[in-house]
């Protein structure tokens, strides 16, 4: 049992804040997630678990043991480097057996807990050869093996797939999730791609500016978003942000009030009654194309669409002063460059946010397509 | 119009017959340009290196006397052998190699070992650090000539532990090899700390970082992964420092002429005395050429034991 908990975690470095007021927990085995854009504080909320960067404030426990100002040696963590930070003046089979090494096993024990680890991660064969003459996949390889040979208490890694091509990065990234599974240790993982996040971890932590915004399963975070920007951050292409007005059910966008101008489902209309404006998100999925005037739509100029195969993307404009939207319709739909499309929301599934705090307006009747909602979804004031 | 055409055309041909010619020549230079551009470093490599080597081993087969030369085959070189001042002098070089290389070593290597720690000032450190290997050996030599002056600034610094007495840095045969070696590792620790520090630069954050969360102590960090490191740039460092240190002459020359009594009379200024004193040049070709075979053998056997690669 191996749990790891923040307890209002800070780090400051001079006036300059990197995080802040992080709480969390990642259960035993569970595959928690750290995710954000560059400079949220993602890497630094995960260096402070390992011990390379000391808190300014707060504690971090393991398995409820205070481990904020233990050495990082004696926490029993082990961690992937971004950039592999193998030892390049040792082969392969040295470099996953360093741990072993300085924690004074006999070379028997090592040779032997070796071979196991290379076997796991299907590079027997490389076992004897250097550093430098290794691709940047099997380098990857040798790193998660120096990890796990001493099975730590918990995992640590830090965009460890960032440096690999877009096809390895996949099949690394499948590699990855099913020995963590197999060896159910507690792990933390840094990447800015949501998309890898989504598809690894249990728990997606969401980080920006230095604070969480939200504590969540991957389809929590997707279809219930805490605020705008976990909205925005989560989904591709991104989410749809537009100002609008609200007279009774029906909705028009500040910048295109003759245009933009839709009828709410009652329902979920009510769940804004306390709204005179807000901010409507939409995913560029939750829209429906028309190529033919259509009742409550919204008429809209094409101007760009980007075939993907079964689906496309298109750019639309809306209005004089134009409001942007991106939307995802079927390949089938015949647009061009400044054809005239109309377009449908899927009520259900839009939301609102409070234009002033970001914050998701949650209402009675909030829907969101085929997710049983988690319970330890938990989510933290920003 | 016809003659306007025939001009027109004939312009063209003598243009092109003028190309031709032109780019024949541009062709040619810039197919041999590698060659005519490394001349002037290859005429300057053979007129100052290879010339007064191939001089030196033809002149250390002589004999050098006020009638002229005769050639005397190996003859210097079994004299040589036989030298109790060329011996004498290989003692006191070995002796200064070995103490002056080995502290700048050492003292050059925890200096930058200080530095790579994140101290205050370390940019104003660093710098002042480099002040010594800027000034010429001679100047060198007359600063610390002026130290080690009898009653001296260094005298009277002594002066608590010799109750007033003068030291005698340069005068006293037991003394004077320390003093000089000391000014060489006043001047030389410099450079180690320059190298060995740029070397632990060079040490990648995520790799030192990647030892402590595999375990590594303190020492062990420093020896399986900044070690290897700087393997390479140590045994440079040591064979700059020896092959330099073997050459000393200006600080000898100028702080005791070799003296007192040979205490300090390494190598070069005892070649230096053979030729210029004695007029004997071709015994001294002969010790050059002998101390060149040594340097040689010593720098790569050195290369050899690390195992180290350059330029890899």
């Amino acid at each position: 049992m191996v749990t790891v908990n923040y307890d209002s975690v800070k780090k400051a470095y001079g006036d300059t804040i990197a995080i802040e007021d992080v709480n969390l927990h990642v259960d035993d085995g569970e595959f928690a997630i750290l995710l954000g854009p560059s400079g949220c504080g993602k890497t630094t909320t995960l260096r402070c678990l390992a011990g390379l960067t000391q808190p300014t404030d707060g504690t971090i426990t393991l398995d409820g043991h205070d481990v904020t100002d233990v050495h990082p040696k004696n926490r029993n963590i082990a961690m992937v480097f971004q950039n592999f930070a193998l030892y390049p003046h040792m082969t392969v089979r040295e470099n996953i057996g360093y741990p072993l090494k300085v924690a004074g096993k006999s070379k028997d024990e090592r040779e032997e807990r070796i071979d196991e680890v290379a076997e796991m991660l299907e590079i027997p064969e490389l076992l004897d050869r250097d550093i430098a003459n290794l691709s940047g996949g099997q380098q990857q390889r040798v790193a998660l093996g120096r990890a796990i040979i001493r099975r730590p208490a918990v995992f640590l890694m830090d965009e460890p797939l960032a440096n690999l091509d877009a096809k390895l990065k996949i099949s690394m990234r499948s590699r990855i999730k099913v020995l963590q599974r197999e060896m159910d240790i507690t792990t933390m993982y840094v990447t800015h791609d949501q998309e890898e996040a989504m598809s690894l971890g249990d728990k997606l932590i969401i980080m920006d500016k230095g604070h969480i915004q939200q504590i969540g399963s991957p389809d929590e975070v997707y279809h219930q978003p805490a605020n705008q920007f976990v909205a925005g951050f989560i989904g591709s292409p991104s989410m749809n942000f537009v100002t609008v007005r609200r007279d009774g059910d029906r909705i028009r966008a500040d910048d295109a009030p003759d245009t933009f101008d839709v009828e709410l489902d009652s329902e979920v209309a009510d769940r804004y009654r306390d709204h005179e404006t807000f901010t409507l998100g939409v995913r560029p999925q939750y829209f429906e194309v028309h190529t033919e005037r259509t009742d409550n739509a919204i008429e809209a100029a094409v101007e760009v669409t980007e075939p993907q195969g079964d689906e496309q993307i298109i750019e639309v404009e809306v209005g004089d002063q134009p409001v942007s939207l991106t939307v995802v319709a079927p390949s089938a739909i015949d647009a061009e460059r400044g054809d005239t499309v109309w377009l449908t929301l899927d009520d259900d599934l839009v939301h609102g946010f409070d234009t002033d705090s970001g914050r998701r307006i949650v209402g009675a009747g909030d829907q969101n397509r085929g997710v049983a909602s988690t319970p330890e979804g938990e989510m933290t004031s920003d | 119009m016809a003659t306007e055409t025939d001009q027109a055309t004939a312009e063209i041909s003598s243009f092109q017959t003028d190309t031709t010619t032109r780019e024949s020549v541009l062709l040619w230079v810039d197919d041999h340009l590698k060659w005519l551009m490394t001349l002037p470093a290859v005429f300057i490599l053979f007129a100052l290196t290879f010339y007064p080597l191939v001089r030196a081993i033809q002149m250390s087969t002589q004999q050098f006397l006020p009638t002229g030369t005769t050639f005397v085959g190996v003859q210097n070189y079994v004299d040589l052998m036989s030298n109790d001042a060329f011996l004498n002098s290989l003692a006191v070089t070995g002796k200064f190699i070995g103490i002056a290389v080995g502290v700048e070593f050492l003292l050059g290597f925890g200096i930058a070992l200080l530095l790579n720690k994140k101290i205050k000032l370390r940019g104003l450190w660093q710098t002042l650090i480099l002040i010594p290997m800027i000034l010429s050996p001679t100047v060198i030599g007359l600063i610390w000539r002026l130290l080690y002056a009898p009653n001296g600034l260094l005298d009277y610094i002594a002066a608590p532990l010799t109750g007033g007495a003068n030291v005698g840095w340069i005068s006293e045969t037991s003394v004077a090899l320390y003093s000089v070696i000391l000014t060489d590792i006043w001047q030389w620790t410099p450079l180690v700390v320059l190298v060995l520090f740029a070397g632990l630069q060079s040490v990648p954050d995520d790799v030192r970082e990647a030892a402590i969360m595999d375990g590594a102590s303190v020492r062990q960090r420093f020896l399986h992964i900044t070690l290897p490191y700087l393997k390479s740039l140590i045994v440079l460092v040591l064979i700059i420092r020896l092959v330099d240190a073997l050459r000393v002459f200006a600080k000898v020359f100028i702080l005791t002429r070799g003296g007192p009594a040979s205490a300090t009379n390494v190598i070069s200024m005892q070649m230096y005395r053979t030729a210029f004193r004695f007029n004997n040049f071709g015994e001294a070709s002969a010790m050059a050429v002998s101390l060149l075979v040594l340097v040689l053998i010593l720098a790569m056997s050195f290369v050899k034991i690390a195992n180290v690669e350059f330029g890899s």
